[in-house]
């Protein structure tokens, strides 16, 4: 057991200018973006009648933040008050954008109730399934948020903005130093896997299908592309194989000769069996296409009862320190103490890594790099400007994306286009 | 200005060391196998948990050790199932097990639950997780001032084994908070809550199955009350259908943010549980960052080693072997790279 501390100068990000920063909030103020592919979107904004002026308060900083920090031109805004059933309303609305060509669809601001993300019946899903389907991105934002005067912050009128910045195809920052598995890798991909089996009933444990995703990312973290999976028990294993290499080929560059796949994910759904399976797939996938592939597959559990304090200032724990237990389990200080701040709120809590399965010998070095792989991704959340975020983003998103994704159902297959618009678009984040 | 010497700096995880007074002498356990019937592993489990059977369940291989259900309390299991035919039926190993090893893990783990159970103002909080317990204080720190909400004192304990030489197994205490929802929903309408403030909310439901024969408690949101019933739907990706339960059989979760309105409507004070909320998670503190939560929560957890489990739990005594804690947390020491 030991404890070591991944240097600070990984921690930097890439924003605009060639300039790195530890924050990406400073960081995109002074130097703007990283990259600005798409400068020209419109916005519907969506919201209940009583809440008109507040909207307008909200808009104004929102297209504030978009024009002078994210550098972005927004062409037309255009205003929609409702009074009924605001998921009926947006539905009418949407009937009029899918007659325009997708790149020029407006991307929907939508002031919702607060509820719970938990319920899988959520008014969000129910959004987000309708908007999806007719290829349209959104952002919610909440009306507790407009009713809290704390909440009412540049902070937050800045993340709002980088949710429709994001979703337009633009890069806010990546990682200055990109992840590696081991020096030989040629490229690296990161990829997050969430699958969720679904029971019968209250009283059963049985359970009768999967719903689930796999999410990749590139070595500096740069989201490139998601494969759905819906899968009865009997298909499991021929789903994964087929969501994995789909991916792997759409996402990997022609030339690579040695790549290098790092899989995160969350939960108990993959057992063993399906951890064989990925090796398998892998293993195939090396043989058919002649690459060399090395692979890590790693577990993360998001709340271990293990909490890491130090003995500087008020206890934190510098964000990147870790303990390695020599037994293929790492806690991982994904947030903590960054140069004199500190974790916003409360104490952090560490996320426990459990590598399960791997097709290079064991070592620190390893160990090093696959904790990078973690706070690297957890570095890249692309919902919010703030530096301290405890889970990647590569399982971040995970309950966003399998409750939208049971509520669109297995039929997505069979609508191409929406399908495509699912696996090319970030409408997750 | 001249460079300065890299400080070392110390790290301290939230984790005792459980140390064995003879750590040469093995523990005698009877092992059985894994390979069993449904039926068999509930009858199996049944028998374990009536009779309070100090064992460890070990779900694979590890390093010497096969995977099995080792049973420390050997003289009473030979007992028992001299009179158990289906028990008496299965494959008993004996094994040697050293004190200090993955396979006590459990076995640990049960003997600090039994001792924390004969503390008086203390409760288990009942869980799935088979690995952790969870522990209140019964003292209701908000008993006259909020109707809907308790709010108490609580602790999460683990226990952990370090394989690297030299092995160790490590007590992991957390300190944390329990909010437990006091009133039903047939009360909170009684009272008068309006039901579109209810309508939308997450609630604790206890569902009895078709034959009244299983109480299954889950999370659920209520869609719509109809008479005497709840329709609720439950927290569940995986289950779609509506349920309909007695008003009576549903409580408020502890989202308090979600319930603002209702304690609010109540007469409440919504500032004051939001404050106890964020004292009792080291969060915040009249509305603002503790900004010394780590230093607090360490605090919180010497306190709970000292006065629970130093003082209350340990020695433990599993045959021959006796367990004993560590005076100071684990501490790991680097020097800082930069």
């Amino acid at each position: 057991m030991y404890v070591r501390k991944i240097p600070t100068n990984l921690l930097w990000l890439r924003v605009g200018m060639g300039a790195t920063t530890l924050f990406p909030s400073k960081g995109i103020e002074s130097a703007g973006p990283l990259e600005v592919r798409n400068n020209h979107i419109s916005l519907r904004v969506i919201y209940d009648a009583k809440n008109k002026k507040k909207v307008a308060c909200l808009l104004e900083k929102v297209k504030g933040e978009l024009s002078n920090v994210f550098r972005m031109k927004i062409d037309e805004v255009i205003e929609e008050t409702v009074e009924g059933d605001i998921v009926e309303e947006i539905e009418n609305f949407a009937r009029s954008d899918v007659k325009k060509p997708e790149a020029q669809r407006p991307i929907y601001l939508i002031i919702t109730e607060k509820e719970s993300k938990d319920d899988p019946g959520a008014s969000y899903y129910r959004i987000k399934r309708k908007l999806l389907l007719d290829r349209i991105l959104s952002q919610v934002v909440t009306t507790d948020t407009l009713n809290d005067p704390r909440k009412m912050s540049k902070i937050t009128f800045r993340n709002i903005a980088l949710g429709i910045f994001v979703k337009a195809d633009n890069v806010p920052w990546y990682l200055q130093r990109p992840v590696i598995l081991d020096e030989e890798g040629e490229e690296t991909l990161i990829v997050g896997i969430g699958i969720t089996s679904l029971r019968k009933s209250v009283f059963s444990r049985e359970t009768h299908r999967y719903v689930g995703y796999f999410s990749f990312y590139n070595s500096r973290g740069v989201w490139k592309r998601l494969s759905p999976l819906f899968s009865s028990l009997e298909e499991i294993e021929q789903k994964i194989q087929q969501s994995l290499t789909d991916g792997i080929d759409q996402t990997i560059s022609k030339e690579v000769n040695k790549l290098a796949v790092i899989i995160h994910y969350t939960g108990k759904d993959i057992k063993k069996s399906e951890e064989e399976t990925i090796h398998n797939t892998l293993t195939q996938y090396a043989n058919s296409t002649g690459i060399k592939i090395d692979y890590v597959i790693v577990r993360l559990i998001k709340s271990p009862v293990y909490r890491l304090f130090s003995s500087h200032g008020y206890g934190y724990a510098p964000m990147g320190t870790y303990v390695d237990f020599e037994n293929n389990l790492v806690l991982i200080n994904t947030t903590g103490l960054l140069g004199r701040s500190a974790t916003p709120m409360g104490v952090n809590t560490p996320i426990l890594a459990s590598i399960r399965k791997t097709s290079l010998e064991m070592n620190p070095q390893l160990v090093h790099n696959i904790v990078y792989s973690v706070l690297g991704l957890a570095r890249m959340n692309w919902r919010g400007v703030n530096a301290f975020n405890f889970e990647p983003a590569t399982t971040k998103y995970a309950r966003e994306i399998a409750y939208t994704l049971a509520h669109l159902g297995e039929k997505i297959y069979h609508n191409e286009s929406a399908l495509r618009f699912l696996q090319n678009k970030m409408w997750f984040i | 200005m001249g460079l300065s010497e890299p400080q070392p700096l110390t790290f301290y995880l939230n984790a005792y060391e459980i140390r064995s007074q003879v750590p040469s002498n093995p523990l005698k356990a009877f092992r059985i196998p894994l390979n069993m019937d449904k039926e068999t592993v509930k009858h199996l489990k049944f028998v374990l948990t009536k009779n309070n059977i100090v064992f460890h369940r070990q779900p694979s291989d590890y390093y010497e050790y096969k995977a099995g259900y080792y049973i420390y309390d050997v003289e009473k299991w030979s007992e028992i199932i001299k009179s158990d035919k289906i028990l008496s039926n299965l494959e008993h190993y004996k094994e040697y097990v050293e004190p200090i090893s993955y396979v006590v893990r459990s076995a640990i783990l049960r003997l600090i639950e039994n001792k924390l159970k004969m503390i008086e103002d203390i409760q288990k909080v009942r869980g799935k997780n088979i690995d952790e317990r969870k522990f209140y204080f019964t003292k209701d720190l908000l008993e006259d001032k909020s109707s809907l909400f308790g709010f108490h004192r609580c602790f999460v304990y683990r226990v952990e084994y370090i394989h690297r030489p030299p092995k160790k197994l490590l007590l992991l205490i957390l300190p944390s908070i329990l909010v437990r929802g006091k009133e039903s929903l047939e009360n909170l309408i009684k009272r008068g809550v309006p039901l579109k403030l209810l309508i939308g909310l997450p609630f604790k439901v206890m569902q009895e199955d078709d034959q009244n024969t299983r109480i299954k408690k889950y999370v659920g949101f209520l869609e719509d009350v109809k008479g005497d019933l709840a329709v609720v739907r439950p927290a569940d990706l995986t289950v779609s259908e509506l349920v309909s339960v007695p008003l009576r059989n549903l409580y408020a979760i502890g989202r308090i943010d979600l319930y603002r309105k209702v304690v609010e409507f109540l007469g409440e004070d919504y500032g004051l549980l939001y404050d106890y909320k964020g004292r009792l998670t080291f969060a915040w503190e009249k509305g603002v960052k503790m900004k010394d939560a780590p230093l607090r929560m360490k605090r919180e957890i010497e306190n709970l080693h000292r006065k629970i489990f130093a003082e209350r739990v340990f020695p433990l005594k599993l045959q021959e072997a006796t367990y004993t804690l560590s005076d100071d947390p684990v501490s790991l020491e680097i020097i800082e790279e930069e």
